[in-house]
C-alpha cells in the first residue's frame, strides 16, 4: 500500500459505519424512517461525512425504490460515505440485530397461536396495531393525496383489496403503468394547448 | 418448499415492496399466509404484531421468521433454523442491494428522471391504499367480528367487539393526542386485554 495511513482511516471508517449502523438497528423498534434522526445526528452532525442536502436526497431515493426502507438507507449512506464495501458493512450492521432476535424467537417460541390467553392478549394488541397503523395513513395522505387523481388510485387500491382480495403485486404493476399513462396524458395535453395557442397567435 | 424456492420467494417480496413498514403486509399476507400456508392469518397477525416490539422492520423480521421455519423443515434442528433464517433474509434484501447500490451511482440522473416520476405517481397512492387495507386486515380479527372480505357470501353477520373496538379506541386517541413510544403503547394495551377478555 502507497499509503498506510489512508487505508487505515478507511478501514476506520467502516468499522465506524458498521458499529453505528448496528446500534441504531439494536434501538430503533420498527425501522424504517424511524431511524432518519438517529442517522443525521451521527453522520451529518456529528462526523460530518456527509451534507444535509445528501441526507435530503437519501429520505428521497429510499422511498422511491423497492425494498426495506431501513436497509436501503443504510447501503446508500454506506455508498455515499465509503464506497462498495461501505454499502455491504453498513446493511450488514443494520441486518445483524433483528436478525438475531428474530431467530432466538423462532427457536423459543414455536406456537404464534392456541394458547388462550395469549390469543386473548394478542387480539387485543391486533386491535391497538390497527389503530397505530391508521394513524400512519392519516399523516401519511397529507402528503400523497394532492388532487384527485390520486385520491382515486388509492381509494381503488383499497377496495379492490379489501373488497375483492387482488393480488398486492399486481396492484403495485398495475398502479406504476397508471401512473406513467396519466403523466403520457398530460404531456399530451400540454403539446395540443401550446400548438392551439400558437395557431391563435398566428390568426 | 425448498430453500432455494423460499429465497426467490422473498426476492420477490423485496422487490415490490414499495414505501417500507405496513405498506408490505397485504403483500406478504398473500404469498405467506394464502400461496404458501407458511401460517394462518391470525398467526400472521400475530407475528407482526410481535415484530412492532422487536428491533427491525417488520419486512425483515417476517423473512427470517419464515426462513428459520424453512430451514427446520430442509435442514432441522435449530442450526438449520438459523442458516434458513439467514437465506430469507438475504433473498429480500437481494433487490436493494442491486438497486440502490445501482442508484447510488447515478443519483442525479435518478432523482430528475420524468418516467421514474410517473411511476412513483402511481404507486405512492397505491401504497396509501395497501396501508389502508392492513388496517383493515388488523381490525377484521380484533375490532370486528367478521372478515369484510366476502362479507355478503360467506353469511356471517358483521359487528363490533367491545373489547377491541375499546382498545383500538383508545390507542387512536391516546397517540393522536400525545404520540408516545410504540413499545409502551403495545405493552399497556397488551396489559389492558388481559383484563378485558377476562370480563
Amino acid at each position: 500500500m502507497k499509503n498506510p495511513a489512508k487505508r487505515n482511516g478507511r478501514e476506520n471508517r467502516l468499522w465506524t459505519l458498521f458499529q453505528v449502523f448496528f446500534k441504531i438497528s439494536a434501538v430503533s423498534v420498527g425501522g424504517g424512517l424511524t431511524m432518519l434522526p438517529l442517522m443525521d445526528r451521527e453522520f451529518v452532525e456529528k462526523r460530518n461525512w456527509m451534507s444535509e442536502s445528501d441526507m435530503v436526497d437519501v429520505v428521497a431515493i429510499v422511498q422511491s425504490v423497492p425494498g426495506i426502507i431501513a436497509v436501503n438507507m443504510a447501503i446508500l449512506i454506506g455508498q455515499r460515505t465509503a464506497g462498495l464495501a461501505g454499502a455491504l458493512v453498513a446493511s450488514l450492521g443494520v441486518v445483524i440485530p433483528p436478525v438475531v432476535v428474530i431467530v432466538v424467537i423462532a427457536a423459543l417460541l414455536f406456537q404464534l397461536s392456541g394458547n388462550a390467553t395469549a390469543d386473548h392478549i394478542f387480539t387485543g394488541v391486533r386491535a391497538a396495531v390497527s389503530a397505530l397503523i391508521l394513524l400512519s395513513v392519516i399523516k401519511m395522505s397529507k402528503s400523497i393525496l394532492k388532487g384527485p387523481i390520486p385520491i382515486v388510485i388509492a381509494l381503488v387500491g383499497f377496495l379492490l383489496l379489501v373488497v375483492f382480495d387482488v393480488d398486492a403485486v399486481g396492484l403495485i404493476v398495475a398502479s406504476a403503468f397508471a401512473g406513467v399513462l396519466i403523466a403520457g396524458i398530460r404531456r399530451l395535453r400540454k403539446k395540443t394547448l401550446a400548438s392551439c395557442a400558437e395557431e391563435e397567435k398566428g390568426k | 418448499m425448498t430453500l432455494l424456492q423460499m429465497y426467490l420467494l422473498f426476492v420477490k417480496l423485496g422487490a415490490f415492496t414499495f414505501g417500507g413498514g405496513y405498506a408490505m403486509i397485504p403483500l406478504f399476507q398473500t404469498e405467506l399466509v394464502n400461496n404458501y400456508h407458511f401460517m394462518t392469518n391470525a398467526q400472521f397477525a400475530n407475528f407482526v404484531a410481535l415484530a412492532q416490539v422487536t428491533p427491525g422492520p417488520v419486512g425483515l423480521n417476517a423473512a427470517t421468521y419464515v426462513g428459520y421455519q424453512c430451514g427446520v423443515q430442509n435442514i432441522g434442528g435449530m442450526f438449520g433454523g438459523a442458516i434458513g433464517g439467514v437465506v430469507g433474509t438475504l433473498g429480500v434484501m437481494t433487490p436493494s442491494l442491486i438497486l440502490v447500490t445501482l442508484i447510488a451511482y447515478f443519483i442525479q440522473v435518478f432523482k430528475e428522471n420524468a418516467i421514474v416520476k410517473a411511476v412513483l405517481s402511481g404507486i405512492r397512492p397505491a401504497t396509501l391504499g395497501l396501508i389502508a387495507a392492513a388496517v383493515i386486515f388488523f381490525a377484521e380479527t380484533s375490532v370486528f367480528t367478521a372478515p369484510l372480505r366476502n362479507l355478503w357470501t360467506s353469511g356471517q353477520t358483521f359487528g363490533i367487539s367491545w373489547q377491541g373496538g375499546l382498545i383500538f379506541a383508545l390507542v387512536l386517541f391516546v397517540e393522536w393526542k400525545w404520540k408516545l413510544n410504540l413499545i409502551y403503547v403495545l405493552i399497556a394495551s397488551a396489559i389492558l386485554s388481559y383484563f378485558l377478555y377476562q370480563i
